[in-house]
């Protein structure tokens, strides 16, 4: 049982987790998108 | 290349404010072409491709794995029959990026797709690729032998027992609920249906603005490429932590 748990659990806990890091991405790249724009101008 | 009169509705800017796409970006972009083919190149001549030892006539791979970019694809087949994770799901996938042009009418973030203009649309889509991704990286670190569940700490070449006492919803239905198995096969119906219709119509209630502003047309076929998405990790979830093989079973497709 707790074998089962903790596999459904890893894989929805991952899904999760990697969501945030895709979106942590995104928005990393907006940020130095917009550094760079301000500096350029 | 000439200067016409008309809008630019991508952006607010002056022209003043503004550089040609030649051959300003081009330049860029080309140098950053020629700097990734360059990459690849030189790690194609110094790296070798991790190709497995020798084929045997005798002997077949066990775990057979595929490339690592179709290891979703294999994960997925644990968990759905072959037509519906090899076939129908990609092509959803495809046919719903398709979409998006025709699906999407909020003219925020254009030209620069980001997160603090577009949270709802990007979280979405980070969501599928996160998934897609968490699939990936279950077929290359955690499936051993028989493709069974392997953590990092089991050893590899020591058989897991075959996992059984997998059933179907409706059978779980018709034992704990003391009915027959055709009931219990209309309640699982019904469960799936629910499923849909509240995903489909609780959030025209909530978030009016969204549904006025797509149509109905546009809001069904989002809703519905949606609920599929977000159907699929519940289904492996239950699969994994509660033995359920399938959630629907007809005569056609299994799900």
């Amino acid at each position: 049982m707790w074998e089962k748990l903790g596999v459904g659990m890893f894989f929805l806990v991952s899904t999760v987790a990697l969501t945030f890091v895709i979106i942590g991405l995104s928005s990393f790249m907006e940020r130095l998108y917009k550094r760079n724009n301000r500096n350029n101008k | 290349m000439e200067l016409v009169k008309g809008t630019a509705p991508a952006t607010e800017k002056e022209p003043e404010d503004t550089i040609f796409s030649w051959p300003h970006l081009f330049y860029v972009e080309l140098i950053a072409v020629l700097v990734v083919t360059a990459a690849l190149l030189f790690l194609s001549l110094y790296v070798g491709a991790p190709l497995e030892e020798e084929v045997g006539r005798d002997t077949t791979p066990n775990p057979m794995k595929a490339p690592w970019y179709f290891l979703g694809l294999q994960e997925l087949l644990v968990f759905f029959d072959p037509w519906i994770a090899g076939v129908t799901l990609p092509a959803l996938i495809i046919i719903g990026l398709m979409l998006i042009p025709f699906l999407d009418t909020n003219p925020k973030g254009s030209g620069s797709y980001t997160f603090s203009e577009r949270k709802l649309a990007v979280s979405v889509y980070a969501f599928g690729l996160g998934l897609w991704t968490a699939l990936i990286v279950i077929g290359v670190w955690f499936r051993g032998l028989d493709w069974s569940w392997y953590w990092p700490w089991n050893d590899l070449h020591v058989h897991k027992p075959p996992i059984v006492g997998l059933k179907d919803l409706s059978v779980i239905f018709a034992t704990k609920l003391g009915i027959s198995e055709f009931l219990g096969n209309t309640l699982s119906y019904l469960l799936v249906l629910v499923y849909f219709a509240v995903g489909l119509i609780i959030p025209v209630f909530i978030f009016k603005r969204f549904y006025n502003r797509l149509g109905i047309i546009r809001y069904v076929t989002t809703m519905v490429l949606f609920l599929i998405m977000a159907g699929i990790p519940v289904k492996i979830a239950l699969r994994l932590i509660f033995s359920i093989k399938y959630v629907m079973v007809t005569p056609w497709f299994k799900i």
